[in-house]
């Protein structure tokens, strides 16, 4: 019988360096060490063995692909071993190059193009996105749009989220209300500690989405995606910035995806005791040498079982004339 | 003083080729370029013959007796099950062009020269490629009689002999970026459309000429890097074409500019001793 933990993933993340002009506050990477850049041999050997059996790719991980000088290049290579594979990029979009730009449109490439800019307001970007220039962003989201539309394609499809929080929920209307006329989509995303990294208000969080689930099945993404570092380290989730748990190196050995640590993982993750558990403790897992390894990413995040994809505003109808009921009474719960 | 860009030539050969190896090792040795710009990057493969193993030792012994004034790297790849099926009748070509692609991206090389296993460059041709301004450069090589035979019988649409051949473009991904008035999702059926199937055209030619923006074989092209980084020899989404025409599919859809130059001859081995 086959072993049921053995397939292929549907999404690949993996990231080629980790630069980034950014400090925000909600995202670890200014407390992250900083890997050195992957070789483009390793890159080219990831793409070629990987790529052709996934649905979807995410080629930059922590970092701001704009900064990447292989952008284009990592892009066309994705398409080249698999033209269905579905592009995603996320960006803060403070770097606006035009002719990269109008490469990105021209060479259709990239599907969607997701960015951060989480700006109600210049006093709530400024204070979430230290150090950028509010307006400047401003005019760089709607020359993209602009470019797009005069050069004729509707790909890279473009998608603005908003993080919850305190500071961004009392003004996310009147952003939702101004972005829908230009981009292509308006979501939301949750607020993520980090492996509890970053400052976290639960009871915020409580009186938003509601009471947490009392059983809390594992993510599925631990199932369903392949996380790379550009060092080539493989990690279970996106969220381990600082390579928390080692699953091998899927550059000097491909093998490791379907290996013993990540079966170790996988079937640790679906143990009865670590299932509903409301702690921040995700997982604990035994890997090489018998060693307890203990970790706590996915922690509160993962308390609601929502799946790290963006909730798309639209589909959530009334959310926001709900959310001051919410905020003042028992919660909603959305999951 | 001349400044000269470095180059990585890229030669995959095997058991297949092994007539033409004498004179390729013959015509590398003549190269009129400066020795510390160019290096020499041969990749056999292993496809499980023992046959394979030994061609590789003896194509080590002639190279080490050859004194070749360039540094010459010699690479054997060992497709697997996977790489077999997934390349098809074009997998060992297909993986030693991998496999030289990655070195090339790891060096400091500026151009990417791929020599067939049987075009021997005659020793003035690097510069000849060097001197044309596209992003994809080539020099003309003859379709050999061996070949042609087999399309030479009637009913087929053409008649086939050593002449320079390329192929021009109906209409390119250019023309789509041109015209507006299309709705996009037009636009990207049509692009795919394009990629897998492209409308091409023989055109023989006896003029010395260079034919911009066409499609031809990659038995002696010069490469920027850029070109390079974006994309390799491959063959996954093609209909029919090799793994050198689908890589031009690929140089037109992501807008690099490709020159064949009638002009400049690079020779073309048939196992029978001549030379077109």
């Amino acid at each position: 019988m086959q072993d049921p933990t053995y397939a292929n993933p549907s999404l690949l993340q993996f990231e080629t360096n980790t630069v980034c002009n950014g400090q925000c506050t909600f995202c670890q990477y200014p407390n992250m060490k900083k890997r050195s850049p992957a070789k483009w041999s390793d890159l080219i050997e990831l793409m070629y063995w990987w790529v052709p059996e996934v649905k979807a790719v995410v080629p930059f991980g922590m970092q701001e692909p704009f900064l990447e000088k292989r952008l284009t290049a990592i892009l066309s290579n994705i398409k080249q071993f698999n033209m269905k594979a579905f592009t995603t990029v996320y960006t803060n979009m403070t770097v606006y190059d035009e002719d990269v730009m109008t490469k990105i449109i021209k060479q259709q490439n990239l599907d969607a193009l997701a960015i951060s800019f989480y700006g109600t307001n210049k006093r709530t970007y400024n204070k979430l996105q230290p150090g950028f220039d509010f307006v400047q962003v401003q005019k760089n989201i709607k020359a993209f749009m602009k470019l797009r539309k005069r050069l004729g394609w509707r790909k890279p499809q473009v998608n603005m989220h908003l993080i919850v929080t305190p500071e961004t929920l009392a003004t996310g209307e009147g952003f939702r209300r101004k972005w829908k006329k230009v981009v292509d989509e308006v979501g939301l995303v949750h607020f993520d500690s980090w492996a509890g990294t970053q400052p976290y208000s639960l009871e915020f969080e409580k009186r938003l989405w509601g009471e947490p689930l009392k059983d809390r099945p594992p993510c599925h993404r631990l199932w369903t995606s392949m996380n790379v570092r550009c060092d080539g380290t493989l990690i279970p989730c996106c969220l381990d910035s600082d390579i928390m748990v080692d699953l091998g190196n899927v550059f000097s050995d491909r093998t490791v995806y379907n290996g013993s640590k990540m079966s170790v993982c996988l079937s640790f993750s679906m143990r009865v005791d670590f299932i509903g558990k409301q702690s921040l403790t995700f997982f604990s897992m035994v890997v090489e040498r018998k060693m307890m390894v203990r970790i706590s990413y996915g922690s509160i995040y993962n308390l609601y079982h929502r799946p790290c994809q963006v909730t798309q505003i639209d589909h959530l109808a009334g959310f926001w004339i709900f959310i001051g009921i919410a905020i003042g009474n028992n919660g909603l719960a959305i999951s | 003083m001349q400044e000269f860009p470095k180059v990585f030539c890229a030669i995959p050969t095997g058991t297949i080729k092994e007539y033409a190896v004498l004179y390729m090792l013959a015509a590398i040795s003549n190269i009129d370029y400066p020795k510390d710009k160019l290096i020499i990057n041969i990749a056999v493969t292993n496809r499980g013959d023992p046959e394979d193993v030994q061609f590789f030792n003896r194509l080590e012994a002639l190279v080490d007796n050859s004194k070749i004034p360039f540094k010459v790297n010699l690479n054997m790849t060992n497709p697997t099950s996977d790489e077999k099926e997934r390349w098809g009748q074009y997998y060992a070509v297909v993986c030693n062009l991998h496999e030289l692609r990655k070195q090339f991206l790891d060096s400091d090389a500026d151009y990417f020269w791929v020599l067939g296993g049987d075009n021997p460059p005659p020793r003035h041709v690097l510069h000849g490629l060097l001197k044309m301004e596209a992003d994809v450069n080539s020099a003309m090589i003859l379709q050999r009689p061996l070949r042609a035979r087999e399309y030479d019988k009637p009913g087929m649409p053409y008649q086939v002999d050593p002449s320079p051949m390329f192929w021009m473009y109906l209409w390119t991904i250019d023309d789509l970026h041109k015209r507006r008035d299309l709705d996009p999702r037009l636009k990207e059926a049509l692009r795919a459309c394009w990629i897998n199937l492209p409308l091409i055209h023989l055109f023989k030619t006896d003029k010395p000429m260079i034919a911009w923006n066409t499609s031809f074989g990659s038995g002696c092209s010069l490469v920027k890097r850029e070109v390079m980084e974006h994309l390799g020899y491959y063959l996954n989404e093609s209909c029919y074409c090799s793994e050198d025409l689908q890589f031009m599919q690929w140089v037109h859809v992501l807008g690099f500019k490709t020159a064949f130059n009638t002009g400049l001859h690079c020779g073309h081995f048939d196992p029978n001793g001549a030379l077109y």
